[in-house]
């Protein structure tokens, strides 16, 4: 049974560590994200897997036995990469019954298979076209279906979707992992975009130039960053400087700049430290008027930005700090437009508070 | 003051008709986005603006002066592709100044405009740097600059952050939005992503099969979109196949597998058969009763965590699967697979269309 294990792998070009040192242990029939930048490393990661790039270092595992020495098509895994190739002089249903043929498998059988699989990608209706007659989305499309129909029990999946409209994406991405729990697969997908991440896994792997930042559930990934990379990277955050001012039982509170003061329910930093506190963008909440919740801030909205279910607020504060604030478009019973004088809030338990790094934020969180 | 106008374009490849009889105008310093699924023709259509693609009937002007004729380099427009395509042994400041230095103007004033574009871009410190020495977003911010320092006053955009990480893309859209704002262009930019046209716009064209489905600012075709392809394209909608049951003063009252619901819709006339639409995220979600609501009851078959919201699969008593999604502005997640909950769906953001002659599903491919 496949479950992947890597120990210490790490893997070099030149000068660059694009794998470095990195450890996991995923369990069988889990469906992994593994999500990062451009240049994190991400595919170099599931080459490794994939067999296709030794390792400089340390040891992989698939399904207890170490694979380090075999070639890809002894580890039953299935790589599909990113720049697909088809056979063009094939039709679009051999190319995806290609590799059960190729292994013996009843031609029948095969081809009934791949079939199915087609419909699941939607492309049933154009089984005998030939693959220039498709869109690079649909070419996309078929080499996944030749991935999902291989038979492999590990599917190592390069940016699956990367090439589909946003719109069939979101349709497709449901239908791939409903595939994989039903078949019981394994699934390693690698995707830069965090939304897709979050929707789909059991698990996420967060890369930043080859080395693990986090892992854990999406839910835990989104709700607890480890670090300013990942609060900023996964999700819309909100960054405030400040520096420690007092600490009490029930939490500390932070004097940003121009000396105003929220309050946060994180007691681990000493008084003087400087932090950075980090409130998501649906948390931040956005009034006319004044109540009397703590961390209520003045400022005056900059710009309004309709994203569909969110409507999004950018709110500069008195002290020069620009802040957004995304609110469910249904809930708003009165809208606000540039230049509306609002009040901004947040909870303190919604507040998560990191040590300020040496780099400086922006470097910290830089994404390219 | 680039004000486009569109007349009846039509572009047939062979058999395939790319355009289909297309007219559209472009408001002086508008926002206008076009999206649809690939193959609907909307980079056809902005490459026909620029003058890369010659359509074969119909016209376009640009302020009034037919541009039929104009080869793309006296269009006076600026183009930014998908594909980043700055010259790579140049550096960003030399890239910027392409365009001025090929027209011979003067080098301080060359100077100075590539001076304030970088200014703009937030780049002025990486003028000697060279295209591969900078981020994607830095590279496509300079490939913007370029297309703009010839002083063309119309900007069009294919795509223009597809090769870009999401997270950059979307950050990178705001700055594209202000930059077009700032400098009073009028821009047109053809993207896949809704979500960037919408967040983006002032208006928003939705294209299929070589036509325009239709044309509004982002809440129209969010809230109230005239046609049931927008509803499905812009946006998740839950789609229902019901009989129109009574119709009352203020709508009518639906029947949806037994149960009632009550829209804001005026009834169509002669219509019985509709589809009634609805956004995922305005069925709210509760696990008691409230007085004077018509509830309907189910019970969660999927849940899912998507950051912002919330995503539930929940079965109806009537058999009805609906998405529901629950954004997470101040509370937890509040429920778990096999709970029972009552829905409600909002008689004012309920759509009604009458049933698509080709089928719902046919209407709402985005193939």
């Amino acid at each position: 049974m496949p479950g992947v294990r890597l120990v210490q792998v790490s893997k070099g070009f030149g000068r660059i560590r694009a794998v470095d040192r990195v450890s996991l242990e995923v369990q069988d029939g889990e469906y992994v994200c593994i999500l990062g930048p451009t240049g994190s490393g991400k595919t170099t990661l599931l080459r490794l897997i994939a067999g296709l790039v030794e390792p400089d270092e340390g040891e992989v595992y698939i399904g207890n036995r170490l694979v380090n020495q075999y070639p890809p098509e002894e580890r039953d895994a299935v790589y599909v990469p990113q720049r697909y190739a088809l056979f063009p002089h094939i039709t679009v249903l051999e190319n995806v019954a290609f590799g059960s043929t190729a292994k013996g498998v009843d031609r029948e059988e095969a081809f009934e298979n791949s079939r199915r699989t087609l419909e699941l990608v939607r492309l049933g209706w154009r089984a005998d076209a030939f693959p220039e007659e498709l869109s690079g989305g649909m070419q996309q499309r078929v080499a996944l279906a030749r991935g999902l129909a291989s038979g492999a029990k590990l599917l190592l999946l390069d940016e699956p979707l990367g090439a589909l409209d946003a719109r069939l994406r979101v349709e497709l991405r449901d239908k791939l992992r409903k595939l994989v729990k039903e078949q019981g697969l394994t699934a390693f997908h690698v995707t830069h975009d965090q939304e897709e991440a979050l929707t789909v896994a059991d698990r996420i792997i967060v890369l930043r130039e080859g080395r693990v930042q986090q892992q854990g559930t999406p839910f835990h990934v989104y709700r607890r960053p480890e670090n300013l990379f990942v609060a900023n990277f996964v999700g819309g955050t909100n960054f405030l400087e400040g520096v420690v001012a007092g600490r009490e039982r029930e939490g500390s509170y932070i004097r940003l700049r121009g000396d105003l003061q929220v309050q946060v329910q994180d007691i681990s930093y000493l008084v003087d430290e400087t932090v950075v506190v980090a409130v998501r963008e649906e948390k931040t909440l956005i009034k006319a008027d004044v109540d009397e919740e703590p961390n209520t801030l003045s400022g005056e909205v900059k710009a309004v930005r309709f994203l569909g279910c969110f409507t999004r607020y950018e709110v500069g504060l008195e002290n020069g700090d620009t802040v957004a604030s995304r609110v469910p478009t249904y809930t708003l019973e009165k809208t606000f437009t540039a230049g509306s004088r609002v009040k901004v809030g947040f909870h303190p338990v919604d507040a998560m508070v990191y040590p300020y790094p040496s780099l400086g934020l922006l470097k910290e969180v830089e994404v390219s | 003051m680039p004000h486009v106008r569109i007349a009846d374009l039509t572009k047939r490849y062979g058999s395939i008709v790319a355009l289909n009889r297309v007219s559209l105008e472009v408001r002086d310093r508008e926002y206008l986005s076009i999206i649809g699924p690939s193959g609907c023709g909307k980079t056809t259509l902005i490459k026909c603006i620029a003058g890369i693609i010659h359509p074969d009937e119909g016209e376009i002007s640009v302020d009034g002066r037919n541009v039929d004729r104009l080869p793309i380099q006296d269009r006076e427009l600026g183009y930014v592709f998908q594909e980043i395509a700055l010259f790579p042994h140049m550096n960003a400041r030399e890239n910027i100044s392409y365009g001025p230095t090929v027209k011979g103007w003067a080098s301080d004033k060359t100077g100075s405009i590539v001076t304030e574009l970088l200014n703009m871009i937030k780049l002025s410190d990486r003028g000697n740097a060279f295209p591969d020495e900078l981020s994607g977003g830095a590279q496509q911010k300079t490939a913007v600059s370029r297309a703009l320092a010839s002083g063309s006053s119309l900007l069009l955009l294919d795509e223009p952050l597809g090769a870009l990480d999401a997270k950059v893309r979307a950050e990178l859209r705001y700055e594209l939005r202000r930059f077009v704002k700032d400098l009073h262009l009028t821009a047109v930019h053809v993207t896949h992503d809704q979500e960037e046209a919408m967040s983006i716009s002032d208006r928003v064209v939705v294209m299929r099969a070589g036509r325009i489905v239709e044309v509004g600012t982002p809440m129209e075709l969010y809230l109230k979109p005239k046609e049931i392809f927008t509803a499905n394209f812009v946006g998740e909608a839950n789609f229902m196949d019901v009989e129109i049951a009574e119709k009352t003063e203020e709508g009518c009252i639906l029947n949806v597998g037994g149960l009632k619901l009550r829209v804001r819709s005026k009834a169509i006339p002669g219509v019985e058969r509709v589809i009634a639409a609805v956004r995922p995220e305005f069925i709210s979600i509760r696990n008691h009763r409230v007085h004077g609501v018509d509830d309907w009851l189910g019970e969660i078959e999927g849940e899912s965590f998507t950051g912002t919201v919330t995503r539930y699969d929940v079965r109806v008593t009537n058999g009805e699967k609906l998405v529901v999604k629950h954004p997470i502005s101040a509370e937890e997640p509040e429920f778990h697979m096999g709970d029972k909950v009552n829905l409600s769906l909002p008689a004012d953001h309920i759509l009604v269309y009458p049933y698509p002659e080709a089928g719902l599903e046919k209407e709402t491919s985005v193939e």
